[in-house]
């Protein structure tokens, strides 16, 4: 039973060794071989790694466009703030009887507008009135100074 | 030169509240606080002023100011060398250029003309009408100014047989339209408003809770949010402190007696007017009563005033604008546009 169990731990023992010793050789081989490989490749990296470098640096400035997208987003988020904005106004304008203009008008059209106001006639004595007693206040204001 | 674009501006400088409406559609009301830091802490913690609820809020770090009462410039009596209303005057223009600010808010353009309309009380006199325009010198370029219930009636387009009922807090203005520009005899100013109301609500507070201990800042927020002169509303309770512990009280008949009390008077001005008019068009102006200003948010104050009328003029039709706290300022924005730029013009020379 004894030198049953003396085997057994001998062949083990010489199955590990032959086992290290094969992997010793292959890590050896490998490495060897890697080195040689490094060497011969060099020049050859350097050529081929050109067009890969320019595709890594165009995916980089491609990432730097995801990075920006958040800021967009909150530009994007103001933006539709102040159409809200604009659109509550429109709606407090049309409420109060101020009329939008329907569509745009043309420069010229708009150059007429500016210079020269529908006014209603019937209203006319009112401004002239509000007018005239603006003037005065601002005669005797003078008057005071 | 590149021509200046014209920003036309209507404002109402109130005495609790000023408003301001521009042509570009900015809307703003803020009230009429100033308020100026009491020592360095609060300089440092606020700036150097503070406008409208801010200025309510800090009201402890700050000196506050309230430059219009009764619907004018404040004036002392006492100020012999014109100090105060020196210093009056550079307060109400601190609010009016704030209020102004916000009409740049979306503006892109610097370069505006900024021509504005701002409404005085009915019966404001000539030396209040200047004080006006001296508060807008510097701020805006060119500037009228108008009777406030006449804005209010231009910018409803009722101009004829009608009459302009305009509450606010300092005063209430009546006046009535019939085609022309209201005179003297056509408007009535009285100062029982939304202050006085404040006054009435706050004595008979005083009266039923004894021990309670509250500021008239703190029931003038409670009766803007729940005025009322109606028999049919809920009731209300205003939370006040009674030695520290904040305690439930019910002024349902409190707020109704004191929103109340400005009615008679109201009635008494609208019978005066109706009274003194050609009574072929009497009847026209009954009609068409039309209530305005922060007071006329009183909930069931047109029913009231109708049924006073019906009492003491035999009918009555009253209506509240729906935007009553910005149609005084609404008015005076229609009227800044439709003015001709003959008279702008003319007044520019006169500056």
């Amino acid at each position: 039973m004894k030198m049953i169990t003396k085997t057994s731990d001998y062949s083990i023992a010489a199955f590990e060794y032959a086992g290290m010793v094969s992997f010793s050789y292959m890590k050896r081989s490998g490495l060897a071989l890697k080195f040689g490989i490094i060497k011969m490749g060099q020049p050859v990296k350097r050529v081929a790694s050109v067009p890969l470098d320019y595709c890594s640096q165009q995916i980089n400035k491609l990432g730097k466009v995801f990075k920006r997208k958040n800021e967009i987003e909150e530009r994007l988020i103001a933006i539709d703030d102040k159409l809200e904005r604009i659109i509550r106004r429109l709606a407090d304008i049309e409420k109060s009887g101020v009329v939008v203009a329907e569509k745009q008008k043309s420069a010229k059209e708009k150059k007429q507008i500016i210079e020269k106001k529908q006014i209603n006639a019937g209203n006319m004595m009112f401004f002239k009135a509000i007018a005239d007693e603006n003037i005065q206040l601002r005669h005797q204001q003078e008057g005071n100074q | 030169m590149k021509e200046k674009k014209i920003l036309n501006i209507g404002i109402d400088l109130g005495t609790s509240r000023s408003v301001i409406v521009c042509d570009n559609g900015i809307r703003q009301a803020i009230p009429s606080f100033i308020g100026y830091p009491k020592d360095a802490v609060s300089l440092k913690l606020l700036g150097e002023m503070v406008y409208g609820e801010d200025a309510i809020r800090h009201r402890l770090s700050v000196k506050l100011y309230r430059p219009f009462d009764k619907g004018v410039l404040l004036q002392d009596i006492s100020d012999k060398k014109g100090e105060a209303h020196l210093k009056s005057t550079a307060i109400a223009r601190a609010l009016l250029r704030k209020l102004v600010a916000y009409a740049f808010e979306e503006e892109e353009d610097d370069k505006l003309l900024l021509r504005g309309v701002i409404g005085a009380p009915a019966l404001a006199t000539q030396n209040n009408k200047k004080d006006f325009l001296e508060i807008a010198d510097g701020v805006l370029d060119d500037v009228m100014i108008a009777s406030e219930p006449f804005c209010v009636a231009y910018g409803m387009n009722a101009l004829n047989s009608a009459l302009i009922v305009d509450i606010g807090a300092g005063t209430t203005d009546l006046c009535r339209m019939h085609g022309t520009i209201p005179g003297p005899d056509d408007q009535i100013t009285t100062f029982k408003a939304g202050d006085y109301v404040d006054q009435v609500f706050l004595e008979l507070i005083e009266n039923k809770y004894k021990e309670a201990n509250f500021t008239v800042n703190m029931i003038k927020r409670f009766k803007e949010e729940n005025a009322s002169v109606s028999e049919h509303g809920e009731q209300l309770f205003i939370e006040l402190p009674i030695k520290g512990k904040p305690t439930s009280c019910d002024v349902t008949n409190e707020l109704r007696e004191a929103c109340h009390a400005i009615v008679p008077d109201i009635v008494e001005g609208i019978r005066k007017l109706v009274a003194t008019f050609d009574p072929e068009f009497q009847d026209g102006l009954k009609q068409n009563v039309i209530l305005a200003g922060g007071g006329s948010r009183m909930i069931g104050l047109h029913k009231e005033i109708e049924n006073y009328m019906k009492k003491t003029l035999g009918y009555g039709k009253v209506t509240r604008v729906e935007d009553s706290l910005y149609a005084g300022a609404n008015g005076a924005l229609m009227l800044c546009k439709d003015m001709p730029d003959e008279y702008w013009d003319e007044l520019k020379k006169r500056k």
